[in-house]
């Protein structure tokens, strides 16, 4: 039998928890789920901040099919003359690659910023903002939005996976699966969908 | 398209421009009679589909094409066990769910029509499929319906094919091997698609597009625009878009005079006219008569018999998935090239629905998906693209269900559409002989999915609905039990035909978009005088 002091004692914590937790909810909500600020005008990318961002979409693609710089560019100023807030959020992904790349690579001036690395240091910047989760049941999305920074979290859900999700159904992204036709796409034979692949990947 | 002339008044006024509105605007208009078509929705121009399909794929545009552009004119609600998504697959616009629909038209077999006689259950159809066949030929040749007589179990046709098959795709040999170790006989599967240019309209060109994206770019695709368009080339046809229809008028001698319709602002206008056909997709036709209630017709339109809106079906259907070693080259082409009827009339129908199988291997996650779900980047999430792409198949099956009183659109007393009218409620659930015949079909096509050698298969099956509503304003003899006759004649207003699936007696486990062809054409001619 649990006595009347433990009872008490346990009902009084799980109200404080409840409380707490209602209180909490939407810190917490901010915290999960960055907001966008669309207050803030559209407009177009400084051309310093561009090249950081051009920098990161040749580091999240894959690196046998590159797409040209004006792939990259074309798809931000799409995005931030036409959707409140992502102006803002861009400018902010870049100060933090670049505020990152400093810290991580003690360069000159003229070189602490992340357009300036090679491809292993990007990486390297890349790793010690945004975690990798594919393929492991002990780091997982909802953990790392807990631990990891705001504005790290805005790099992933504003910047980085528009952009990984925007190449992967364009050509380029279509191609590291060996398809030179696809959805929207059509291949020069209509029937060439009666047959497999070739061998060299692409289609017969 | 231009606007009608309101003084004149036209013979025909149809309100609903989809599948069956526009062959019915053609087959009249060709004939001399003069036809108005009002379409709820917008004119969307085939001259801006690729551009507009661009749109979709790359993602610019979320969602499905021809989404509604009224969302709180298209409000219902559910009052029913089972939720059923209204607009997930209907399209309000010139062409109706036809530009977004999957194309594939196969003639219902002789048993459908024949439930009651030879098992028991349900009610037979006033018609036969010997007395259809003859329009399911002419329907076939209006769609442009590519296919091959291959199919076992398919009833007698009495011509081939207008257009030659689409071939088996080279994912398909997975389902043959798995087929013929079960016994199984795979065939082809009649797409209202050109294999090759006919009418006008192009070849399919592979875009891909149709069943991934729902839209075909070029019109290789049958939409009824074909159809508006020849009937407006005559001369004897006019299509009146964004043309609400809120109700329809009658005078003292229970015929309808008039259609009130009403413009996005709200603006009224009407559309007199000799005769109306009410071809409004199944949910609309039903609730455009039980909206149309005067003192000549207390309980709706055409409701003497209290049947209108009843014996609401759909072709409820479920997908299972499987994963393979090797790759099935998915996405190469945009709708599955291979079914199976063997299993459309069961022996012991009395108890087990029939069942239609179709083998899909354009499913599973498209690479933009696999990275979307990722944690990684760069050269590690291209190999984990590269890994996981391409090995999904699915088997989806589609099964008949029994009319049902109880399952019904009715009038929602609370809920308003964008007009000020009551929104369509929806009352749907599963009988005992849907939940067994899903059950059935869930096992059945994890078979053919362990014949094909697939190293899982999802434990739960996709529930959903194939997008074909029927019933509502069912067809019969019986003015006590029927809302229409064996023409499509409704049984208490004279000068009023009502098309589409809403007249279906029984659904079948196959589509019913030829049958509703097929029902339209025959229809088409009885208002015409039987004049060819």
């Amino acid at each position: 039998m649990i006595s009347r002091r433990k009872f008490l004692l346990a009902a009084a914590t799980v109200s404080a928890a409840s409380v707490a937790a209602y209180v909490a909810r939407p810190y917490l909500r901010r915290r999960l789920l960055p907001e966008l600020d669309i207050t803030h005008p559209l407009g177009v990318l400084p051309d310093e901040n561009m090249r950081d961002i051009v920098a990161l979409g040749e580091t999240i693609v894959a690196p046998e099919s590159m797409p040209p710089v004006k792939f990259f560019q074309d798809y931000v100023n799409a995005v931030t003359q036409s959707q409140r807030g992502f102006l803002k959020e861009y400018v902010r992904a870049a100060g933090l690659l670049n505020r990152t790349s400093a810290n991580l690579f003690e360069q000159s001036k003229t070189r602490n910023r992340f357009a300036e690395l090679s491809p292993a240091q990007r990486d390297k910047v890349l790793q010690a903002l945004i975690w990798r989760y594919s393929g492991s049941d002990l780091i997982t999305p909802k953990i790392e939005k807990l631990m990891a920074s705001r504005d790290a979290l805005a790099l992933r859900i504003f910047i980085m996976e528009p952009l990984i999700q925007h190449y992967y159904r364009s050509p380029y992204g279509w191609a590291v699966v060996g398809y030179l036709s696809f959805p929207g796409r059509p291949p020069l034979d209509p029937k060439a969908y009666t047959r497999p692949l070739d061998d060299k990947g692409s289609v017969s | 398209m231009k606007r009608a002339g309101h003084k004149d008044v036209p013979d025909v006024c149809i309100i609903g421009a989809g599948l069956v509105g526009g062959l019915m605007a053609y087959e009249l208009a060709r004939r001399g009679l003069k036809v108005v078509v009002l379409e709820a929705g917008p004119h969307h121009r085939l001259q801006d589909r690729v551009a507009y399909m661009m749109d979709i794929v790359s993602g610019r545009i979320p969602g499905w094409p021809f989404a509604s552009n009224l969302p709180e004119r298209d409000v219902y609600s559910n009052a029913g066990r089972v939720e059923y998504p209204v607009n997930h697959l209907r399209v309000k616009a010139v062409g109706g769910s036809t530009l977004h629909w999957g194309g594939q038209a196969l003639r219902f077999i002789e048993s459908d029509f024949r439930m009651k006689t030879l098992y028991g259950i349900a009610e037979d159809w006033p018609i036969t499929y010997d007395e259809i066949e003859p329009f399911y030929t002419k329907a076939e040749r209006a769609l442009g319906v590519a296919g091959a007589a291959d199919s076992p179990f398919a009833s007698r046709r009495s011509a081939d094919f207008p257009l030659p098959p689409f071939p088996f795709s080279a994912g398909d040999k997975i389902f043959q091997e798995a087929c013929q170790k079960l016994g199984i006989v795979a065939h082809t599967i009649p797409w209202a698609r050109n294999s090759v240019p006919y009418q006008n309209r192009p070849a399919c060109a592979a875009f891909a597009t149709c069943g991934a994206y729902r839209i075909c770019p070029i019109a290789a695709q049958y939409t009824s625009e074909a159809h508006l368009d020849l009937a407006v080339a005559t001369g004897n046809a006019t299509v009146i878009a964004n043309a609400n229809v809120v109700r329809l008028i009658t005078d003292r001698q229970k015929r309808i005079t008039s259609s009130v319709y009403m413009n996005h602002d709200k603006k009224e206008d009407k559309q007199n006219a000799r005769m109306f056909v009410l071809a409004a997709h199944t949910v609309e036709t039903a609730r455009l008569l039980l909206l149309s209630e005067s003192s000549q017709f207390p309980h709706g339109l055409a409701n003497g018999s209290g049947m209108v809106g009843k014996n609401f079906m759909e072709r409820p259907a479920i997908a299972v998935h499987g994963t393979l070693k090797q790759q099935v080259y998915p996405y190469r082409i945009g709708f599955p090239t291979m079914e199976t009827m063997q299993f459309c009339n069961p022996k012991n129908r009395h108890e087990r629905a029939g069942t239609k199988l179709e083998f899909h291997n354009f499913w599973g996650p498209k690479p933009y998906g696999i990275a979307a779900s990722s944690g990684n980047w760069g050269k590690a999430l291209a190999d984990e693209v590269r890994r996981s792409f391409g090995h999904d198949i699915s088997v989806e099956a589609s099964i008949e269900q029994l009319p049902d009183p109880g399952n019904a659109v009715s009038l929602d007393p609370h809920l308003r559409d964008y007009f000020g009218d009551p929104a369509p409620r929806i009352t749907y659930s599963f009988s005992a002989y849907e939940k067994t015949s899903l059950k059935a079909a869930i096992k059945l096509a994890r078979e053919v999915l362990a014949a094909a050698g697939a190293e899982r298969s999802e434990d739960k099956a996709s529930q959903g609905f194939a997008g074909h509503p029927m019933g509502t304003c069912r067809m019969g003899n019986d003015p006590a039990t029927s809302v229409v006759d064996r023409d499509l004649r409704a049984h208490e207003v004279s000068n009023l035909f009502i098309v589409g699936g809403s007249v279906f007696v029984t659904g079948s486990s196959l589509q019913p978009s030829l049958t509703m062809a097929a029902l339209a054409i025959r229809a088409a001619e009885k208002i015409a005088g039987g004049n060819t």
